[in-house]
């Protein structure tokens, strides 16, 4: 086997060239996840058959007419709370074993339209909100830098799964940080796109108002890459945007220069301090993109408390509404911590619904206004490394507030890129956020500061590669 | 952690109305979780307008509003 892990990009360029076929490239993959699946839990479904059988389809079109996309014959994988026609799409609960859609999501088939390998639907929390849970059907999935480590969630099959190279990249959700959170602690690149960019048609509600689809890959260009073949008005979503798709490529590579920085220093200072890891890493996105020719600007917002606070509420609130009756019939199907957030929404009140929607109303506002002069904002991804798994706190949505909600309630797009390791050898990430459907900027941000740090260089010491940073 | 502020009657109001079933020790076990959500309440509340109206009433994307 080899241990050479790709990234899209990579590939996309050895496959052009005629040097790599998708069947050849697929084969690495499943044999990695025959060697790492036992101890990671990424999937919940292997799609082996499909996946080869979408290879050789690919291996054909390719030799018959070239790639049709950056994409075409490389091997993804889907949360499992994407629907896909014809193969089991769990939701990681017991409500749904045995569900098996007579149609793809929406984002599903823009990827198989892109000719990319379906290599399977991997690991979530249960209906994408709680974990991690031991008392689910399937185990929850295991951090590839430390597998005693959680991987954040809920796309934690997909943050495990990229970051030891069992798939090129993935498709995860995000409702309140759950593509950035396990971006940020498996050491991957998650984006989470503006409110209305992908559709979320097919795809089993978190939070209707808050839930986005966003890829995750191992640099920021996969992402674009990625982000390219998923945009896109869609009449099946109402909340779908109707804006033309621009080129999410075009800023790569042209670095930093003339780009304004705002810096939320409060968030990751006075409001929940972040370990001394995570503030090295926004120091140094700070210097960097200063030698990059960048303008540095401290920007102003209400408490990061604050946003959560309107979060949790509408999180809470519409979550329970979308599995009220699931509670009401089959509560006992539920694990605890999904059941507890259900729980949550009976001790919500109406009025505390549509105050945290009024509220919401004015920290977009207030919100706007602070990036009305900026193009980019940086703040935390995460504040601290990847915790034991066996060590999460059950109320760990209550006690104290994430960095990553605030762009859910405000629909502004937001990527989190490694930016480095913490004592325990466990990557830490910054988290940079843009203007609605500001994904170019944002992307070329990103890929600036990824550019000019070495941390896309080391993979999981599981994976038994050479390359160190 | 958030001083606790509420009964586990009024909780269980709540609950029955949301017609959750859960035993005495189950609803205890969540009166920790209760205080939290108490104190996010207050915090969402302050003074506003009449015209402070909840999030996404007819905001149509601008492109849409201009046909």
């Amino acid at each position: 086997m080899s241990t050479d892990i790709l990234t899209i990009s990579e590939a996309a360029a050895l496959i052009k060239a005629g040097k790599l076929s998708p069947v050849e490239l697929t084969e690495m993959c499943l044999a990695r996840v025959k060697a790492f699946e036992p101890e990671l839990h990424a999937f919940v479904t292997l799609t082996e058959d499909r996946a080869r059988a979408d290879a050789k389809k690919a291996e054909a079109e390719i030799k018959a007419s070239g790639p049709t996309s950056p994409l075409h014959g490389i091997p993804i994988g889907l949360k499992d709370i994407i629907d896909t026609k014809g193969i089991l799409t769990t939701c990681q609960s017991a409500h749904n074993i045995g569900n098996v859609p007579d149609a793809d999501a929406t984002c599903a088939v823009a990827l198989d339209a892109a000719g990319t390998v379906l290599m399977g639907k991997l690991t979530t929390h249960e209906f994408a909100d709680g974990g991690p849970s031991f008392d689910l059907p399937w185990p929850p999935s295991r951090n590839p830098w430390n597998t005693q480590r959680f991987t954040a969630g809920s796309s934690s099959g997909t943050g495990a799964a990229v970051a030891a190279g069992l798939v090129l990249g993935g498709l995860g959700t995000d409702t309140g940080g759950s593509i950035r959170g396990p971006a940020a602690l498996c050491g991957i690149v998650g984006l989470k796109p503006t409110y209305g960019l992908v559709s979320r048609a097919g795809v089993a509600p978190a939070a209707y108002s808050l839930d986005h689809i966003g890829p995750m890959a191992w640099t920021t260009q996969d992402c674009a890459l990625m982000l390219q073949a998923l945009a896109g008005h869609d009449p099946a979503d109402p909340a779908s945007a109707t804006r033309a798709v621009p080129d999410y490529t075009a800023g790569l590579g042209k670095g930093a220069k003339g780009l304004k920085v705002g810096v939320l220093s409060r968030w990751h200072e006075t409001d929940r301090p972040v370990a001394p890891a995570v503030k090295a890493g926004i120091d140094a996105a700070i210097s960097t993109y200063e030698s990059l020719g960048a303008e540095i600007i401290e920007i102003k917002l209400s408490a990061m408390q604050e946003y959560n606070a309107a979060g949790f509420f509408i999180s809470t609130v519409e979550r329970g509404a979308a599995y009220e009756r699931m509670m009401l019939k089959n509560p006992e199907k539920f694990g605890q911590r999904y059941r507890d957030r259900l729980v949550f929404a009976a001790l919500c009140t109406g009025m505390d619904y549509v105050q945290a929607l009024r509220r919401r109303r004015e920290l977009i506002a207030e919100m706007a206004a602070a990036m009305a002069g900026v193009d980019v904002v940086l703040t935390a991804g995460n504040p601290d490394e990847a915790p034991p798994i066996d060590q999460v706190p059950r109320w760990d949505n209550l006690d104290k507030p994430n960095f990553t909600m605030a762009f859910n309630l405000t629909g502004m797009p937001a990527i989190c890129v490694p930016s480095g390791f913490g004592p325990n050898g466990l990557p830490v990430s910054i988290q940079l956020a843009a203007r609605p459907f500001g994904e170019a900027v944002l992307l070329q941000a990103a890929h600036a500061f990824e550019q000019a740090t070495p941390w896309r260089q080391r993979r999981p010491a599981m994976l038994g590669l050479a390359k160190a940073a | 952690m958030p001083t606790p502020i509420a009964s586990e009657a009024e909780m269980s109001a709540f609950l029955a109305r949301a017609g959750f079933i859960l035993t005495p020790e189950q609803v205890a076990e969540y009166v920790e979780a209760y205080g939290y959500i108490v104190e996010m309440s207050a915090r969402i509340r302050g003074e506003r307008s009449y015209m402070a109206e909840p999030a996404h009433i007819f905001s149509f994307p601008t492109e849409e509003s201009a046909r």
